[in-house]
């Protein structure tokens, strides 16, 4: 708890109004093609199960048709609720780079808005599964010190923004350290 | 950058024992519950007996000889110019590279068993995750002078380490703090006591316990009451006829195993932090501690990220409290590591209580107008927990209405204690700013207090419930480098404005780098 860590900020008057509000900024949507990935994942994640049901169906060992179509038809529907709300969801979810700080915002019921300050961001990777490279799309994964998992993900970025927003952040991150080389606070 | 002439270096051969030991302590903690669960299978089981038992324990002790020989074979370090290297690996050979300047704490630790042969476990911090971290298990005192010195010259500012005396390590362990250290704060053995007899751990432990011992209690306690009965003392028909009796026997009882399990609690505590004394070296905290496993913590002052006080509720009886400075790192793996990483000032009584929070936030720390969380987190909580006490007592009359009176019963007590509970957790929930920190406040009949800087804040994050949507109101998340603080249930726009401080202390803060 060093005072001497804000050097040139400490006691300055700050105007509450003039403070940036990060939940006035205009969020950037998901990839168009985002909201098509949700269900078809959510398919590809259900598929195996609803297969494993319509197999034991068909064999003529099970006796208990009915119980069975039961079973299937719920877990179709469960399916459909979880598509439907990851559908909403990738039309909520939205990103905003902002110069100091990346925000994100998530969720249907339960909302929430996140921002990460650039200058906490230690390590930025892109990822992308078979099904996203499909649809041209790429998770973006940005770790804090200390975690051992991603503190922030956007998921369902067109690729190539993932990877200028990789690009660019590295660079942020490479000339703050450097920065912070040279005046001694590394 | 590799010195010629720092090579490769193996522990010493007594270093077997030392990580035979430590392994076996190690692997039987991570799997309480399995053996907690094999040990009342024992206990069960009919066909398995004392042999077999005691079979299996020497096969477990022979194979974990056998890990701990092959760990030590594989086990490698070095100390280059500008960092520490560690290969190490049963099947997989890791290696690990630390940068010396990467090392924010070098942590000393001399168990019992390693007190004969002569060797100290150096544990050599970083602020990354467990897996980053360089433990050597026992090297010679000598050795481990050799590494600190070099460390300290490796990680020291110009010039911040010209007053610091350099601890012996040899002589760390109750030794007289050298002319250049304060001692700050120390704790008596009856500080230490009270401080054991109020830990909430003791109560973990009992619960985990629970189980396998109160079959054994039971049966004790049939074959007391037989010999009494037998004996002639106790009549049990007298007590048959008073209820009340019985009722104030079982709670003394209750209330005396309580005691007896506080009592162990302070015991334990005083052989764990025997001789706790928190010195000011320089630019950093050390603490000194511990009977058995006499042991030496360094945390630079510089990266204390968050300080926290808390009382538990026997704690607040006795006024004792207890103190943390969290660190960068660490504290958001495993449950055994972060209880080792964090820096903990045990028994401190009310009366220096400020003194030592003083010490660490280098500051006074004055008691703050803490603001509450919206009443609507209390009647929200009130609302579904009677709700689902209802429909409860509504299911119970339409399942099992012969058992249904009593169920009733009991579910009106649960509510009753379940509201009185929300209504203490929401009373104690605060937070308070200034300028530049924020302290927050939670617990239900203990409290917790936790201070940090606003620009140590790593992520900032808004949660809304369609609930609090309706009423304007918002969730704040703020994480810091060891953990989450949560702020519940405060105006949506008090929320943001908040987050939005945060974000410019952070954003504007020189200081970029942890």
């Amino acid at each position: 708890m060093d005072p001497n860590d804000e050097t040139g900020f400490t006691n300055q008057v700050i105007d509450p109004h003039a403070i940036p509000d990060h939940a006035e900024v205009p969020f950037n949507p998901m990839a168009s093609k985002f909201r098509r990935y949700v269900l078809q994942s959510t398919a590809l994640q259900f598929l195996p199960l609803l297969g494993g049901a319509a197999v034991l169906w068909l064999l003529p060992v099970v006796q208990d048709g009915p119980a069975l179509i039961a079973g299937g038809a719920g877990l179709l529907g469960l399916a459909s609720l979880i598509a439907v709300y990851r559908w909403l969801d990738a039309g909520y979810r939205g990103w905003v780079l902002r110069e100091h700080d990346l925000i994100a915002r998530a969720g249907v019921i339960w909302r929430g808005i996140t921002a990460l300050p650039i200058a906490r961001i230690q390590h930025v990777e892109t990822t992308h599964g078979p099904l996203e490279r499909f649809h041209g799309l790429a998770r973006l994964k940005l770790y804090t010190a200390g975690g051992m998992t991603a503190d922030l993900v956007l998921i369902g970025l067109p690729r190539t923004t993932a990877d200028e927003l990789r690009e660019y952040l590295v660079e942020q991150i490479r000339k703050r350290d450097s920065e912070a080389a040279q005046s001694g606070h590394e | 950058m590799s010195d010629p002439h720092s090579p490769w270096k193996a522990l010493p051969i007594a270093a077997v024992a030392a990580l035979y030991i430590s392994g076996m302590q190690r692997f039987i903690r991570e799997n309480l519950v399995v053996f907690f669960g094999a040990g009342t299978g024992f206990a069960i089981s009919e066909s398995l007996g004392w042999r077999e038992f005691v079979l299996a324990a020497a096969a477990a002790l022979l194979v974990g000889l056998l890990v701990a020989m092959i760990y030590h074979r594989r086990f490698r370090y070095r100390l280059d110019e500008d960092s520490v290297r560690v290969r190490k690996g049963l099947l997989e050979q890791q290696e690990l590279k630390v940068r010396l300047e990467r090392i924010q704490n070098v942590g000393f630790s001399q168990p019992l068993y390693l007190k004969p042969v002569g060797l100290v476990r150096v544990t050599l911090e970083t602020p990354g995750a467990a897996q980053s971290e360089v433990n050597l298990p026992g090297i010679s005192l000598e050795e481990a002078k050799a590494l600190r010195d070099r460390i300290s010259s490796g990680t020291a500012p110009s010039g911040q380490h010209a007053t610091e005396t350099p601890v012996d390590p040899a002589g760390f362990a109750g030794s007289e703090p050298g002319p250049a250290s304060r001692v700050r704060f120390e704790a008596s053995a009856s500080d230490l006591f009270r401080y054991g007899m109020t830990s909430n751990q003791v109560w973990i432990l009992l619960a985990l316990l629970g189980a396998p011992v109160s079959n054994w209690i039971e049966s004790r306690m049939s074959h007391w009451i037989e010999q009494l009965r037998a004996s002639g003392v106790l009549d049990l028909e007298v007590l048959q006829g008073a209820p009340l009796l019985v009722a104030v026997l079982v709670g003394l009882a209750i209330f005396a195993g309580a005691l007896l399990i506080m009592t162990v609690s302070g015991l334990l505590a005083i052989v764990r932090f025997g001789g706790f004394k928190l010195l000011l070296e320089g630019d950093r905290f050390k603490s000194r501690f511990g009977m058995l496993d006499a042991r030496e913590k360094t945390l630079r002052t510089e990266k204390i990220h968050s300080i926290e006080i808390g009382q538990t509720m026997v704690g607040r009886l006795l006024d004792q409290w207890h103190a943390v400075g969290h660190q960068t790192g660490g504290d958001q793996t495993g449950q055994e590591y972060r209880e080792d990483r964090r820096f903990l000032v045990p028994g401190i009584d009310a009366a220096r209580l400020s003194d030592v929070l003083d010490t660490l936030r280098n500051g006074s720390w004055t008691t703050p107008e803490w603001q509450g969380v919206d009443r609507r987190f209390r009647s929200m909580f009130w609302e579904r927990t009677v709700v689902a006490g209802t429909l409860a007592a509504l299911a119970s009359w339409w399942l099992v209405p012969d058992q249904a009176p009593w169920l009733t019963s009991s579910f009106v007590v649960i509510v009753a204690v379940v509201v009185v509970a929300v209504h203490l957790v929401w009373r104690r929930w605060g937070y308070a700013l200034d300028d530049k920190r924020i302290r927050v406040r939670y617990g239900m009949i203990g409290k917790t207090i936790v201070e940090f800087d606003m620009f140590r804040c790593q992520q900032v994050g808004i949660k809304t419930s369609p609930y609090q949507r309706r009423h304007g109101l918002a969730s704040l998340t703020l994480t810091l480098p060891h953990g989450e603080q949560r702020i519940p249930y405060i105006e949506r726009r008090t929320a943001e404005k908040i987050a939005n401080l945060v974000l410019y202390r952070v954003e504007t803060s020189l200081k970029h780098r942890l």
